[in-house]
């Protein structure tokens, strides 16, 4: 049973110049799967595509159960300026209907595992980029989906909050969560992903775990930054 | 290489290229022709025939009604001063052009607002020459003195940006000055030596602020006063046509209102979680509820000045222009990047909407009933 079924003919932001072509991917329940490619390879216009907040895409995008139980933490962090922290969470826990109880265990927990627990009823543009990024992924985690969609979750965290991240990630795809990881942190990626897809140009020209994709790129000892070097020369 | 003049006419331009655009973008050629022209041609009609007969209505109007109106307008808008992020780069080899660029931008928004005042003033001036029988020369000095009193709110309220004072801080000041200029505005319309006093004492204490402002080193407020100035009426303007603008940055740390994030509705929901957030984000926004409470204070004053049997029809378009508004920003709301995040179903939006308005117009609702009653009885 797949979690996500990617099958895009192609996508972009109009019909005349398609940013991504001939993509076909899936996500398992308990993998985690990173997208890795060069900026302006076509990786957020892929999560995009996944997230059906794109303009035009020809294929199709399914996911196991609804598409409510995904969580999407992006790049850059979004939030609403005039609400608090904590109630981006109280929001997050009425959209999903958490249970009132257990919402303010998990939500305290998270916060204090993020060390925002201090800055609960602060407004979240007074936070540094990391901070504020660390909300998106509190909020992901109370969440609990079946699929996470991050995108570039690495970029802004302090290394106590990227330790905590990776843990996090591992403890949800053992509890049979599917995550697709969007990253150019290429020795996190190795060691954390089950599978990796690199994507170059708007086409998917790897998908395999390293072992997979070592044997592809023809380096049996390689680094996934060796590898993913040598199948974008390939691909020239 | 770009002198200090053409780096600022440069700005100019490309200001004008995005103002453009930006009405471009909200008034397409259909509602131009349908309804932007139509009201436009209604309107001059209406205007010209002001000064061919005199309307019963303005005889009933008190004369000192036109003080407030003067005084909103003088208090609306605000000085440019064309200072950009990335200048800071550019202007360390060249720390002069800082106070030179600011000096051009502030030239420049006195210029625009002398225009506007003008046409202000011109589009009035039936009402004035009808109620305090201005000669000639009395309104020509009139439109000095109306400019000359722009430029000094223009300066405090630049004063009050830099000094970072919350609109509750604002709001005494400004008190403070519409009751001191109530008096001056009706002094000077009515005797020409008070208008001549008052202009001269206003033409003195100019200069000082403009030196004051064109010196200031405060590049970091500059930009973000810029940045914010900028998008002030764009924004406004996309919102209303109902498109998503990125609001100014937010210096606060804490809400002064729920500071402890205290829930609005006991039920926890999809729709009850959507109403309070929107309510929360509109209570807390100073700016949304400036404007809104300018749309009361207008239908309140309207409320007074209009003939006893207008009242009521008064009141309703007040609370109509309210709730448009509200839903205005209702749809803002919505198209945030973070609510659609969420996956709220229509009848979630629905359900939320009918108790966000409902919450969002009942204080508009229970001060205008009051205002009636007050009128009935």
């Amino acid at each position: 049973m797949e979690q996500l079924r990617v099958h895009i003919k192609q996508a972009g932001y109009d019909t005349s110049s398609p940013v991504i072509r001939d993509i076909r991917f899936a996500i398992r329940p308990g993998e985690i799967v990173g997208l890795i490619g060069a900026n302006g390879a076509g990786k957020s216009t892929l999560i995009k595509s996944i997230l059906n907040v794109i303009d035009y895409l020809e294929g199709d995008v399914s996911f196991q159960g609804k598409q409510e139980t995904l969580a999407y933490v992006p790049e850059q962090p979004i939030y609403l300026e005039d609400l608090t922290l904590w109630e981006h969470l109280e929001l997050a826990a009425s959209v999903y209907q958490l249970e009132q109880e257990q919402f303010r265990q998990n939500a305290d927990r998270l916060l204090l595992l993020f060390d925002l627990q201090d800055k609960k009823h602060r407004l979240p543009s007074s936070f540094s980029k990391g901070m504020q990024q660390k909300m998106m992924l509190v909020i992901a985690f109370l969440i609990r989906p079946a699929l996470y969609v991050v995108d570039e979750p690495f970029i802004g965290l302090d290394p106590k909050a990227t330790r905590i991240l990776i843990q996090r990630l591992e403890q949800e795809r053992d509890h049979g969560a599917g995550i697709l990881l969007s990253t150019h942190v290429l020795d996190t990626a190795e060691k954390l992903c089950d599978r990796l897809l690199v994507i170059d140009r708007g086409r998917l020209i790897a998908d395999g775990t390293l072992e997979e994709l070592r044997l592809q790129s023809g380096l049996a000892e390689g680094s996934l930054t060796d590898i993913y070097h040598r199948l974008l020369e390939r691909s020239i | 290489m770009m002198t200090c003049n053409q780096l600022f006419i440069d700005r100019v331009k490309r200001e004008w290229r995005y103002q453009i655009s930006v009405w471009r973008t909200a008034v397409d050629w259909t509602v131009a022709l349908y309804v932007v022209l139509p009201i436009v041609t209604v309107f001059l009609y209406f205007y010209i025939s002001l000064w061919q007969t005199i309307p019963a209505w303005m005889g009933i109007l008190p004369a000192d009604a036109v003080i407030p109106v003067l005084l909103l307008f003088f208090v609306s808008g605000n000085l440019r001063l064309f200072i950009q992020e990335g200048d800071l780069l550019v202007f360390l080899s060249r720390p002069e052009w800082f106070s030179a660029i600011r000096k051009r931008g502030l030239l420049y928004s006195m210029g625009v607002h002398f225009l506007g005042t003008l046409l202000f003033v011109i589009l009035l001036m039936p009402f004035l020459l009808y109620h305090f029988e201005l000669g000639p020369i009395h309104a020509a000095a009139f439109i000095i003195f109306a400019s000359m009193s722009k430029f000094l709110f223009l300066f405090v309220g630049e004063w009050l940006e830099i000094r970072r004072y919350s609109l509750w801080k604002k709001g005494p000041v400004y008190a403070v000055m519409f009751a001191v200029f109530f008096a001056v505005i009706h002094l000077s319309l009515n005797a020409f030596v008070w208008m001549t006093m008052f202009t001269l004492a206003g033409g003195m204490a100019l200069p000082g602020m403009f030196q004051w402002r064109s010196h200031l080193h405060a590049f970091s407020y500059d930009q973000q006063l810029e940045r914010r100035h900028r998008t002030k009426y764009s924004s406004l303007i996309l919102g209303v046509a109902g498109m998503k603008t990125s609001s100014a940055e937010t210096i606060r740390k804490s809400p002064l209102i729920f500071p402890k994030s205290g829930r609005l509705f006991r039920n926890r929901n999809p729709y009850n979680g959507l109403a309070e957030a929107f309510i929360k984000s509109q209570v807390r926004n100073g700016k949304k509820l400036f404007y809104l409470a300018q749309i009361l204070g207008i239908t309140l004053y309207a409320a007074i000045v209009v003939p006893p049997g207008l009242t009521g029809l008064m009141l309703v378009a007040g609370l109509g222009m309210w709730i448009y508004m509200i839903h205005t920003y209702w749809r803002s709301f919505l198209q945030s990047s973070t609510i659609r995040l969420f996956p709220f179903l229509p009848s979630d939006r629905k359900r939320a909407w009918n108790r966000a308005i409902m919450i969002a117009t009942l204080p508009a609702a229970v001060t205008l009933a009051l205002v009636w009653a007050g009128f009935i009885l």
